[in-house]
């Protein structure tokens, strides 16, 4: 056998080592990557947004090519009210987009749930905090880190196609009318549906920092969210008086994206400050027992 | 046979034991006593005999029991397979199937108990008598002034019968339903959830004979046959006024020939099943 | 004499992952170490023996029985599980009275057989104290003391020793000898090569699913025929010895090591290598003082076989 050499050569590190500043976006990032890592939930809980994506998006497409006589050929007899009639059904397109965002609120609500219930409460049961804090991480990152990946997956849910929508809206809208005239609904949209993604963020991290498993946080979300809306609707019919909707987080967000798109309903008993600070509430309840559950975790570390 | 009943029993003291000192018991009470709280304060502005069927059938029934059902039973199998300490009773000369049951029985005596309790409760907040305005209440009138009338606390003991029956029911086939699917799934709670709320949800609210494959629709027949629905606030809602399909025997036999069938294919699979755990 | 456990082309495999690999094992009565590195299927053939799953392919029998869900076995069979799992609520006492009674014994002679084998573990001061309460090696020996509690014919133990103390282990290893000696066959799964070398000569190797080897540690080692064979050895005249070994025809090498004066010979055959060395001493006058076969233990054997 011929004898061989082989040469490591070591050099002393003399550089020094770089903080990450955002330590919580690693954790975010993984957050995601896990969540992705298993095909077959994301095949299910996707495929109902992304086909009300593509339905949305066909309508407005068809709304603007209707309207630009691209379809039908306007000089045929009866084009013009085929044309308003279809317009019609199709409805306005900004009323679309408001639709399909208030009707993909629950989509989106299932998304996070699943992929964020058991961001804290797995990390309890399988004694994760320990690795966490006993890393240079404060608990604002460990939160914002867990946020910020549950937030993710609603944004994809949600915010993602929306602006999808928006998007082909401003591209089919003869000489970029969309774009021009719409813009401050585009910005409202995003706004509206980053509102609802972070509210349901709250909502599940808050529930997952509660109990001992994913399981059962998402048995507390869907409790809470049946619940809150069974209790809301029992006790407005029962003691004739609508503030108990405020209880219900569907209807808080029906009423908030009234007002939001300038659709407000004058008629409603519920006022649009009292739908805020319910939701307010809502945020700082979950706030505050996210703070005391984190620290906990962190003091079990 | 005999040592079938002592470990069903033994395994069933030992369940209970383990329902009454978890956190689960905690958030079962908390959902028990939220429709108490509900017809506690309701009953200061509504008659008895509106308050107790429309909590009954809206909450109760479609929210709380199926709830507290699922919280429970889903511990039957899948408590053991995630402690991993299912082991030990399956390499025990005992029958798989007596697990199964001993433990469906004390998730079912729980369920059934608090569920029962706090139909008891709502009836006992909306008939409890009131002093001074709590026992008046304003009625809006089209024309002329509003008045003050009393409000009704009496509750016909059918109704009460009605909706205490029809809660233990459910609590019973929730719990199967649940202990059921952890016998053949791993996610049962979450399958459980999914059936509860999404499949029944569906069933039991589209007009037709669809219903009569939910659950529901025999709860709601236990109930609405106990008392007269003409009178009642239920009548005014359409789909409930299909729900009278059958009487409260019918339904409840149709509901007793269902668990057996449920609970012998509990029993069968869990005797054929491979449960593997993770190391 | 007839096996206690038969196993024929027996294979498992989880999806595309393979536990088992057509494996075929016959275990006679008494002690056996299944031994194998991590990931070579002894709990997959662990959890086969006690009916906690079904073979994909393949037969297997234990005491004459097919163990999945086999009432009649359960009653033979006592299983020390390797997952550190119990009932934190109960106390060790409860905890193996309860399993006693799940195997048909009434109240009175479960606890008692429940302390008894509480004492044998050295629980007898804990065995009212909750399980949670409980150290890592004591949750270990509660477990192994409800595997022995009802006298079961076969034990199947996997990886008992993990998590106790050298004394500890020491009594637990005791006990196992005493178990054996009384009839009781045992199956024992274990990493601590030198301690179940110690407890028994039957080893089945287990490796990639598949039998990599089966009997005592010797005959595995003649099998090897192709390894040489290391003799370290400690003499007066070390050097002299080293020279004269070196003419011996079967010696591959000599290591001398000059602080120590020890040296180690490599030999391709150990018989021959035994049979000449006497002579060779007596003619260098070498003056032999120690001679040991370094690599006749289960570790080398175990390394030269998984490599």
């Amino acid at each position: 056998m011929r004898a061989s050499t082989h040469t490591e050569i070591y050099r002393p590190f003399t550089g020094s080592l770089r903080e990450h500043p955002h330590r919580w976006l690693t954790i975010g990032a993984s957050s995601v990557r896990q969540g992705f890592k298993r095909k077959l939930p994301a095949l299910l809980l996707f495929t109902p947004v992304a086909i009300g994506c593509v339905i949305a998006c066909f309508r407005v497409y068809f709304r603007f090519q209707l309207l630009s006589g691209e379809l039908v050929n306007i000089n045929s007899p009866g084009a013009a009210g085929i044309t308003m009639m279809v317009t019609e059904t199709l409805g306005d397109v900004v009323a679309n987009i408001i639709t399909y965002t208030q009707s993909m609120a629950f989509f989106s609500l299932m998304i996070v749930a699943w992929y964020g219930a058991g961001l804290i409460a797995e990390d309890r049961r399988l004694g994760a905090n320990l690795l966490y804090f006993s890393r240079p991480i404060s608990r604002l990152d460990y939160l914002l880190g867990k946020g910020s990946g549950t937030f993710a997956f609603g944004f994809l849910a949600l915010t993602l196609p929306c602006l999808l929508v928006c998007s082909v809206a401003a591209f089919t809208s003869p000489e970029w009318s969309f774009l021009i005239e719409e813009w401050p609904s585009i910005l409202k949209v995003i706004l509206f549906s980053g509102i609802w993604v972070s509210t349901i963020t709250l909502l599940v991290l808050t529930i997952s920092s509660l109990v001992g498993r994913k399981s059962h946080a998402l048995i507390g979300i869907i409790g809470t969210i049946v619940l809150s809306g069974g209790v809301s609707a029992v006790l407005s019919h029962l003691l004739r008086e609508n503030a108990f909707s405020l209880l219900n987080l569907f209807e808080n967000f029906e009423r908030l994206g009234e007002w939001m798109f300038d659709r407000w309903d004058s008629d409603r008993e519920v006022t649009i400050g009292q739908t805020l600070a319910a939701l307010g509430g809502f945020w700082a309840i979950c706030l505050l027992t996210l703070a005391a559950r984190v620290r906990k975790l962190e003091v079990v570390a | 046979m005999l040592h079938f009943i002592q470990s069903a029993w033994l395994l069933s003291r030992l369940q209970m034991r383990s329902l009454l000192f978890s956190r689960r018991i905690i958030f079962c009470l908390l959902l028990a006593i939220a429709p108490i709280v509900i017809a506690w304060f309701a009953g200061a502005h509504q008659h008895a005999s509106e308050t107790v069927p429309f909590i009954g059938m809206f909450l109760v029934l479609q929210v709380i029991a199926p709830l507290i059902s699922l919280t429970v039973g889903s511990s039957v199998v899948t408590e053991e397979l995630e402690n991993r300490t299912i082991t030990y009773i399956f390499t025990r000369p005992t029958d798989r199937a007596a697990f199964f049951v001993g433990r469906l029985l004390a998730s079912t005596v729980v369920s059934s108990i608090l569920i029962a309790l706090s139909s008891l409760g709502v009836i006992w907040a909306a008939t409890y008598p009131r002093e001074g305005m709590a026992n008046l209440t304003r009625v809006r009138k089209r024309r002329g002034a509003n008045e003050m009338v009393e409000i009704v606390r009496d509750l016909p003991d059918d109704l009460a019968v009605g909706l205490l029956t029809a809660a233990t029911v459910a609590a019973v086939m929730y719990t199967l339903i649940s202990a059921g699917l952890g016998v053949f799934f791993k996610r049962a709670m979450i399958l459980s959830l999914a059936y509860t709320f999404a499949v029944e949800g569906f069933l039991a609210n589209i007009p037709g004979s669809t219903q009569k494959l939910s659950v529901q629709f025999y709860l709601r027949s236990l109930f609405s046959d106990s008392h007269e629905m003409e009178a009642s606030i239920l009548s005014k809602i359409p789909i409930l006024s299909e729900a009278t399909a059958y009487t409260s025997s019918e339904a409840l036999a149709r509901l007793g020939v269902a668990y057996l069938i449920c609970l012998l294919i509990g029993a069968f699979g869990i005797r054929k099943r491979q449960y593997l755990m993770t190391s | 004499m007839k096996p206690i456990i038969k196993a024929t082309a027996l294979s498992r495999w989880y999806g595309e992952v393979i536990g088992l690999n057509d494996l075929n094992v016959e275990i006679q009565p008494g002690i056996t170490g299944l031994l194998g590195p991590n990931g070579a299927g002894k709990s997959t053939f662990m959890k086969l023996l006690v009916g906690e799953m079904r073979p994909s392919s393949g037969s297997l029998e234990v005491l004459g029985h097919t163990p999945f869900a086999n009432l009649e076995l359960y009653g033979q069979l006592g299983f020390c599980p390797q997952q550190d799992a119990l009932y934190d609520h109960m106390s060790g006492l409860q905890f193996v009275t309860h399993c006693m009674r799940l195997a048909g014994h009434n109240h009175t002679d479960a606890k008692a057989a429940a302390s008894r084998a509480l004492q044998r573990v050295n629980l007898q001061n804990a065995m009212n104290r909750p399980v949670s309460g409980y150290s890592k090696g004591m949750r270990q020996r509660t477990k192994l003391a409800q595997a022995f509690a009802h006298t079961p014919k076969l034990i199947i133990a996997d990886e008992p020793l993990t998590g106790l103390d050298p004394v500890a282990r020491h009594q637990v290893l005791e006990l196992y000898r005493e178990l054996g000696e009384s009839g009781t066959s045992l199956v024992i799964s274990s990493h601590v090569l030198h301690e179940v070398q110690s407890l028994t000569q039957r080893i089945v190797l287990i490796h990639r699913g598949r039998l990599l080897a089966q009997g005592s540690v010797e005959d595995i080692r003649q099998l090897l025929s192709s390894h040489p064979r290391k003799v370290h050895l400690k003499a007066r005249d070390p050097r002299a010895l080293a020279r004269a070994l070196l003419e011996l025809p079967h010696v591959n090498s000599t290591t001398l090591k000059e602080d120590t004066g020890d040296l180690h010979v490599e030999t391709r055959d150990i018989q021959a290598f035994h049979a000449d060395l006497p002579a060779l001493a007596s003619r260098t006058r070498s003056g032999i003082e120690s001679l040991e076969s370094s690599d006749a233990s289960l570790d080398a054997v175990f390394d030269y076989l998984v490599g």
